[in-house]
């Protein structure tokens, strides 16, 4: 990391890189819960995010979106409204996007913005970093647009409390927030639309 | 045995090709300049600016020029330049009281501070056609005084004030507040109705000058009833200002020319509020007069909703003016059904032959 | 990314315009069928030729991607021609007629006969998205009616078509329901093409130019097209087969002959009858 990690630089190149990055993220929502691999060349060493949550930043942000950064993603601050111009710092009530470098520091999904019945498009859209457990520790079944039937979602680092929260998002759709899961490598999608049940029981039933 | 339509690309070539001859017109006589253009067809160039949403005389005399002089293509086409070019920031507001007027006229006071400048204008000439002018050279005897000094007269180098502020000071005019917010852009977000009047005056200044005039003319004759007496029409030179970040204080990008109108109508009072005048706004880049005025009026019809005023006519309903002002939309709906519809007329055809037929069984 | 030719930016659009329209579909794949407003741009083609398809593949395509353009269902028409330039000419990305080789495919009015495959993006140029436009004029009404989702307008319409026709008497941009929730126009498809939208592999991604809209149908989302129980959707058939390639499946085209009325029938869809006539379009 540079000395004053504001000044790091952005995309080598704005347009190709996020061209490439967009459409992960378009894949990853529109075929949800499962990773898609994040192409190394786009990340650089000097950002002061992770290279998946950084690249979608930069891709995504600009001065018509105010972001909340969690507090350990606060030091990006700088180096955000630097390349994006978006405003920072504001509530997270009011974010358009909120980048939080854990589920820990995730505020609780139904303070967030969650766009209005006419307007459902104005909620906010949350990065969050996450990890892609291979062990199969959180069984959730996913159901939703972009599955071709039910699937197992590995739930990511996501805490075992998520599961009544991503209900309380769903039971509001079409209101609610939308979720890009940013792993080291990997980048994973979680729409509104998509409902998530427990499968650890054996319960598969999805609401 | 029929063979699939092909060479779809070879057309279009070819079609371009001829365009570019027509537009040419006799290759013997001399091309027209864009210097011709913007110094000859000013009303043209002023009008493409205005609707195109672009000051710059340069590009909308080439705009008309590639146009052949068809003005709504030509403002299609500088409003795809615009689309394009980047934005650094927004212009401090301009005050049009600080305008270094060529024309300044009041149909609301005889005299007023500042006086009445007739300026250039159709208004006075009758319409006869000049055959003079049909001669290449100018007929002479045309460069007499354009400077007029009489009583009233003052010089088009002062300042004037704006003419309602006479009546702002007796309380007959509603004050225009600056609440203080950032006005929208309605290029840059999507539009959500009720639309605030600085989006809908945004909307009026690029709509179709035909449009605009007929809406207006359609309230004075009773869809709506907005008669307003003109409290000031001017048009001239105004600088624009810009503060660039790093600067951190206003520096002059140059000068435009403008036309503003503003117009009274009497609002009977009601909803707590008591008589008074109200008014309506029109601006435009260039000299632009019968859009300006247009505008105004239809600006007022608009605010019928905000004065409690019974919505009659469709030039007081925001939602159909604001969606079908613009001539760029418009014109490229109404032309999209020359584009093929084979498809959907293969469907309404086959439909229409199974109706036929179910009702013919029927009958038998 | 500047394209040396055009002195434009990459596929014409500058970043500024992409990002706003990326986040538009992004929410619009979040929320099947629902329209999602952005700020349009104005682009060198006219409103109502495709610029919201174009502004959509725009702000999707990349130097990687492959791209067909189709109008009526076919290549070599001429606005799918000037498309298919414009972005070869503006992003120089490859293009091709063959729909199993094309990564975006942007349509006017059909969509292709040979199933879509997962991965692959649709790209449908809309005129009028609101499928309650011609009920109801008012954005402002028809904006609440989708947020209540009250859909009894559209219900009652489709039964006084039966009432008075015996049938639903729409033909084409036959409205459908996403997701069990919104209703949507499938843009002036015939309802011949509704069923492929049903569970479909393929993402559809739909832009509204003039209108300023945008919305999508994510792969394998539930899409119905509205119906009775007593009177059930179903799709228009043809007597006749297509004279160039025989197939009894596809969509046809009348095809005048003469003065006297002859007429024969082929495929709408350029590339399927191409391919079983044997021809193969090669790509370009």
């Amino acid at each position: 990391m540079t000395e004053r990690p504001g000044l790091a630089p952005g995309f080598e190149d704005y347009g190709l890189s996020s061209q490439r990055v967009f459409r992960l993220a378009l894949g990853c929502l529109s075929r949800p819960c499962r990773a898609l691999d994040f192409e190394a060349r786009e990340g650089r060493p000097a950002w002061p995010l992770p290279p998946v949550a950084a690249a979608l930043a930069l891709t995504l942000l600009d001065s018509a979106t105010p972001v909340w950064l969690s507090p350990s993603w606060r030091k990006a601050g700088d180096w955000l409204r630097f390349h994006r111009g978006c405003p920072v710092g504001g509530q997270a009530e009011k974010a358009a996007f909120i980048l939080a470098a854990s589920p820990a520091e995730l505020p609780p999904l139904a303070s967030l913005n969650q766009g209005s019945d006419r307007y459902p498009d104005s909620s906010a859209t949350v990065i969050v970093a996450s990890v892609l457990p291979l062990d199969g520790r959180r069984p959730w079944l996913a159901e939703g647009p972009g599955l071709d039937g039910p699937v197992i979602f590995e739930g990511h680092g996501l805490e075992a409390g998520f599961l009544d929260q991503w209900r309380g998002n769903r039971a509001a759709y079409p209101r609610g927030v939308d979720i890009f899961l940013a792993g080291e490598k990997h980048l994973a999608g979680l729409p509104r639309s998509v409902s998530l049940a427990d499968f650890s029981g054996g319960d598969s039933r999805c609401m | 045995m029929y063979v699939a339509v092909k060479g779809g690309a070879k057309a279009i070539e070819a079609a371009h090709r001829l365009m570019a001859k027509r537009r040419r017109g006799n290759p013997e006589l001399p091309g027209i300049s864009l210097d011709q253009i913007r110094e000859q067809l000013g009303l043209a160039v002023d009008r493409v600016m205005a609707e195109g949403s672009l000051y710059s005389p340069e590009l909308a005399a080439l705009a008309v020029k590639q146009a052949r002089g068809d003005l709504v293509e030509a403002i299609f086409l500088l409003r795809a330049a615009r689309a394009t070019f980047p934005r650094f920031g927004y212009c401090l507001p301009v005050d049009t009281g600080t305008m270094r007027v060529e024309r300044r006229i009041s149909a609301t006071w005889k005299d007023l501070p500042g006086g009445q400048l007739l300026g250039p204008t159709f208004d006075y000439t009758h319409r006869l056609l000049d055959y003079s002018l049909m001669e290449e050279k100018e007929p002479a005897g045309r460069d007499g005084p354009a400077e007029i000094k009489g009583p009233g007269m003052k010089s088009p180098e002062m300042k004037r004030p704006k003419a309602l502020k006479a009546l702002l000071g007796e309380g007959l005019m509603e004050a225009e507040e600056d609440d203080g917010r950032e006005p929208g852009d309605i290029t840059r977000q999507p539009v959500d109705f009720p639309v605030d009047r600085a989006g809908r005056l945004q909307n009026l200044a690029r709509s179709d000058e035909g449009f605009t005039l007929a809406l207006a003319y359609s309230t004075q004759r009773g869809f709506g009833s907005v008669h307003p007496f003109v409290a000031e029409l001017r048009q001239g030179t105004l600088s624009v200002e810009f503060t660039p970040e790093e600067l951190g204080f206003p520096v002059t990008l140059g000068e435009i020319d403008l036309t503003e109108c503003e117009t009274v109508n009497q609002f009977k009072g009601g909803g707590g509020q008591p008589p008074t005048f109200t008014r309506g706004y029109g601006l435009a880049f260039g000299h632009n007069e019968r859009k300006a005025l247009a505008m105004a009026i239809v600006d007022r019809a608009l605010r019928a909703e905000e004065l409690g005023e019974e919505i009659k006519g469709p030039a007081q309903n925001q939602e159909f003016v604001f969606s079908h002002s613009d001539n760029v939309e418009a014109a490229g709906f109404v032309s999209h059904i020359k584009l093929p519809h084979y498809v959907d007329f293969q469907a309404e055809l086959s439909m229409l032959r199974q109706m036929r037929k179910a009702a013919n069984d029927d009958q038998r | 990314m500047t394209s040396a030719e055009t002195g434009y930016n990459f596929a014409y659009l500058d970043e500024d315009s992409k990002r706003l329209i990326r986040r538009a579909l992004l929410k619009a794949v979040a929320v099947p069928g629902y329209q999602v407003p952005f700020a349009g741009r104005e682009m060198p083609m006219p409103y109502g030729w495709g610029t919201g398809g174009i502004q959509v593949t725009a702000a999707l395509i990349g130097p990687d991607d492959v791209l067909k353009v189709i109008d009526q269902g076919s290549d070599d028409t001429t606005n799918a021609v000037s498309i298919r330039a414009f972005f070869s000419k503006t992003a120089g990305v490859a293009t091709t007629t063959v729909t199993g080789e094309a990564s975006i495919i942007q349509t006017r009015h059909r969509i292709p006969e040979r199933p879509l495959k997962p991965g692959q993006i649709m790209v449908y140029q809309v005129p009028i998205p609101e499928p309650l436009r011609w009920l109801e004029p008012g954005e402002t009404e028809t904006r609440v009616l989708h947020a209540l989702g009250e859909y009894g307008l559209m219900y009652v319409k489709l039964y006084e078509d039966i009432s008075r026709h015996g049938r639903i008497a729409t033909s084409y941009d036959y409205p459908v329901e996403v997701f069990g929730r919104y209703i949507m126009s499938p843009s002036p498809i015939p309802r011949f093409d509704n069923p492929k939208l049903d569970r479909s592999p393929a993402l559809h991604l739909f832009g509204a130019g003039r209108e300023k809209r945008i919305y999508a149908v994510p792969p394998y989302s539930p899409v119905r097209s509205l119906d009775f129980e007593d009177y059930p959707f179903a799709v228009q058939r043809w007597p006749e087969v297509c004279a160039i390639c025989g197939a009894s499946d596809s969509y046809l085209d009348e095809v005048v002959l003469d003065d006297g009325g002859r007429r024969l029938f082929v495929c709408s869809d350029s590339d399927y009858c191409a391919g079983r006539a044997g021809k193969g379009s090669p790509p370009q």
